[in-house]
């Protein structure tokens, strides 16, 4: 079980250039894609992805799921039950998509603009998913006003024990380098009784769609992302990566292990996504 | 009528919401922060290390965090 260290002597140790690292990142190979490749390049090389796809983000999400992401993002929000005051955290969704949708829906819920409204916090790894955000949302949009932008690793978070009452990360998981550590942070900053929420795409679907899934995501997402981002190599590796993810049934008992209960495993559209859920109890 | 100031003050380029204070903590010592407003950064006082604030944006990724020089106290 890897801990953090407890001395700054052993934190000096891991610091390279003046500069600090995750501590796990050394010390491991990840999946990219279809390779593996030493964990410490694994957060580079993914954030040269999302740095090339971040502008065209949501529109290659769009292409990829038939617009079905705005529905299962939809969902996703729903099952959340967002609530008037409520501290939310939304992780590798850089673009906001989530967020704002959470925030909406807090304002909703609140017929009193005096009381404390709450806040999302939207983090990202990548700070020009982060940007491209920031630049989509209207600034005068009600939303906005509760929305907080940083950049963050999920699997080192910078936030306080116990301190948001939901969090969610939709098609983020797979791009993480260590998924343990992501789930153990969850549950340490969510407070008992919190929500945590995971909407991924399934590695393997029911074997009518397989042969039609395989297709459309090895030779369709490619070319289409050569097309709209000029980027082939990327939607390579975004569709990639969702081959070397979990099994939906070894996931879940991931976010078991990491402490949460009433873990549930939800398909959606075939089983072409799940939404997994659990709560810090 | 007097024009030399503005009646509401322009929001600065490296705003932060301090009420975040309440939320956040080092990402890796997972102690509470501290703001320096003059330099814009949030400081772990236990690892003296300091994360940067631009345009209001707080980066706290570990790596975003710089060693702060031993000053002699």
């Amino acid at each position: 079980m890897h801990r953090l260290p407890a001395n700054i002597s052993a934190l000096l140790r891991l610091a390279q250039n003046g500069r600090l690292q995750s501590p796990l990142r050394q010390f491991s190979t990840a999946s990219f894609g279809s390779e593996d490749v030493a964990a410490s390049e694994k957060a580079g090389r993914v954030g040269a992805v999302f740095s090339s796809v971040a502008p065209s983000y949501d529109l290659m999400n769009d292409l990829m799921s038939a617009g079905l992401h705005r529905l299962w993002k939809g969902w996703l929000v729903e099952q959340l039950a967002p609530f008037p005051g409520m501290h939310h955290l939304d992780v590798a969704g850089g673009t906001g998509d989530v967020a704002t949708r959470v925030a909406r829906d807090i304002l909703a819920q609140s017929p009193d603009p005096e009381a404390e409204q709450g806040s999302v916090v939207v983090c990202d790894i990548n700070p020009d998913m982060l940007a491209e955000g920031q630049r989509r949302l209207d600034p005068s949009a009600p939303e906005a006003a509760l929305m907080e932008w940083m950049t963050a690793d999920a699997e080192a978070l910078p936030l306080q024990d116990d301190s948001v009452d939901g969090y969610t990360v939709a098609f983020g998981v797979r791009n993480m380098t260590n998924i343990d550590a992501a789930l153990r942070e969850a549950h340490r900053v969510l407070r008992p009784g919190g929500q945590f929420l995971c909407l991924e795409f399934s590695p393997r679907t029911n074997p009518a769609l397989q042969r039609l899934y395989d297709a459309y995501s090895h030779h369709v997402i490619p070319q289409i992302g050569r097309v709209v981002a000029n980027d082939e190599q990327s939607y390579k590796y975004l569709v990639e990566s969702i081959r070397r993810f979990p099994d939906p049934d070894l996931f879940r008992d991931m976010i078991w292990d990491a402490g949460f209960r009433r873990v549930r495993a939800q398909s959606l559209t075939g089983g072409i996504v799940y939404l997994h859920s659990g709560f810090k109890s | 009528m007097s024009t030399s100031t503005d009646e509401s003050p322009v929001p600065q380029a490296d705003s932060f919401n301090e009420d975040l204070l309440g939320f956040l903590c080092c990402p890796i010592s997972k102690s509470l922060l501290r703001w320096d407003a003059a330099h814009s950064e949030l400081i772990c006082d236990q690892l003296k290390v300091a994360f940067p604030v631009v345009t209001g944006v707080p980066k706290l990724v570990p790596s975003d965090g710089r060693f702060l020089p031993e000053e002699s106290t």
